[in-house]
């Protein structure tokens, strides 16, 4: 009996010291909205003192129009059980002391007891992915001028827009300088589009093959985008068969399908965290 | 419509062959040709091209337009006078190649073509007659 308290309490102490030393920030409140407790990554998240927001409604920490709507949102769910937010996760605003606001991802949890819900809210900072965001866009844009650039278009994430003709000696260049970027940059993700290549052909589809294969050598995943359907039936039609490979429409499906890989992975090797990586699964 | 035109491309260096692959798709558009057929005439003729420069050095290409009963097509014969394919036989198969890639070259345009005539041997070379005519 003895041994299973103390399993338990060494259970609680080192989950107090998960929490503590989290980098996400993680508030649990009750069901008038009221915090009960936060991590110090909240008080560094949103600059207040524990102090000066445990016992206050969890809306101060919230920027309009949700600062005046959250008390509505919890009395929606207790009254219809119907779950905007809990157990899906989603991007909100966050309101520091200091005024300013930043963009945050969201996963809730419910812990019921007999009488009273306790709901836990595990909060991430996604400033730097939204400012990465933003880059890809400006990157985007400026891809249109160039020719055989490589873009890190995010962080770990290379996109290697291949336009016009491509010869050996092309493609050959074309991976010696992705496979140096992969190794810079450490990439996961790396990006060929082909959308601006005229045609492809057997040799051309080669060349591509071998980049795959050397990328993924490198422990880096690859994604072509822009083959338009006149290339496809080409390509099956040549007898290059496509399943092996990873393949979107076009580049923007790409990108979605990069972030998808990386955001997983981010969050698989957190295993504290991987109720929420496990929610997102679930809503792809 | 009266005499058919005709179009000859010297191969001589790799530019030539996206000068080939360029003006039969042009050539094969003013035809008629469906989208998916412009584009897998023209990556016929990128094989048989490439092929040229890298195993005989040399060659030229003839773009012709077909016009019997009712029937309208394109004619390419690409030609080179360099040493002959060795294993007619062998390179017509997938994944046959004497150059260390795919070698799907051959058997690749034979799918994508109608008709598929090789003649070939050690003192004259290359000769390869290919037709498809529009759906
Ligand atoms: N014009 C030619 N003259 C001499 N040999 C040729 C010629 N064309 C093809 N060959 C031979 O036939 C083989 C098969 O040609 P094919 O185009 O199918 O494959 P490949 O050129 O080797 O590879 P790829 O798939 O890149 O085209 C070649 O490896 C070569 O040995
Ligand atoms: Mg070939």
């Amino acid at each position: 009996m003895n041994a299973t308290v103390n399993e338990k309490k060494l259970e609680l102490s080192s989950l107090k010291a998960m929490l503590e030393n989290l980098v996400d920030g993680v508030i649990s409140i009750n069901q008038n909205g009221i915090i009960q407790s936060v991590n110090p990554a909240v008080e560094k998240l949103f600059g207040y003192h524990k102090d000066e927001i445990i016992n206050k409604n969890i809306k101060i920490l919230m920027p309009e129009p949700d600062h005046n709507q959250h008390d509505q949102y919890l009395k929606n769910y207790l009254t219809t059980g119907v779950a905007k937010i809990i157990g899906i996760g989603r991007e909100v605003t966050g309101l520091r002391k200091n005024g300013t606001t930043f963009p945050l991802e969201l996963g809730i949890s419910e812990i019921k007891t007999d009488d009273e819900s306790v709901f836990v809210g595990v909060l991430r900072d996604i400033t730097e992915r939204k400012r990465d965001n933003e880059l890809l866009n400006s990157a985007l844009d400026s891809l249109r001028e160039m020719s055989t650039p490589i873009l890190v278009v995010a962080n770990k994430i290379l996109l290697l827009p291949l336009i016009g003709s491509i010869d050996s000696q092309r493609a050959q260049m074309a991976m010696e300088s992705v496979l140096q970027k992969i190794q810079e940059c450490e990439a996961r993700v790396a990006i060929i589009d082909i959308q601006g290549v005229p045609g492809v052909d057997s040799a051309i589809a080669s060349h591509l093959i071998k980049i795959i294969k050397a990328t993924k050598l490198m422990g880096c995943n690859c994604i072509i985008t822009g083959i338009s359907p006149e290339v496809a039936q080409t390509l099956a039609n040549l007898g290059i068969g496509l399943q092996d490979i990873t393949t979107e429409s076009s580049l923007k499906e790409g990108l979605k399908l990069a972030y998808g890989l990386l955001g997983l992975q981010l969050q698989e090797s957190k295993d504290h965290f991987s109720g929420m990586a496990s929610a997102k699964e679930r809503i792809k | 419509m009266g005499l058919a035109s005709q179009k000859r491309i010297m191969l001589l260096k790799d530019a030539d062959v996206i000068h080939a692959v360029f003006e039969t798709k042009q050539y094969v558009k003013a035809l008629g040709f469906t989208k998916v057929d412009q584009h897998m005439i023209a990556t016929a003729v990128s094989e048989l091209t490439k092929n040229v420069l890298k195993y005989a050095q040399e060659g030229e290409v003839t773009l012709n337009t077909l016009d019997k009963d009712l029937k309208k097509g394109i004619e390419v014969i690409v030609k080179d006078n360099g040493p002959g394919i060795l294993n007619l036989e062998k390179a017509l198969e997938d994944n046959f190649s004497t150059g260390g890639t795919l070698g799907i070259g051959l058997p690749g345009t034979k799918r994508i073509m109608d008709e598929f005539i090789i003649n070939t041997n050690s003192s004259q070379g290359t000769e390869i007659k290919t037709r498809k005519w529009i759906r």
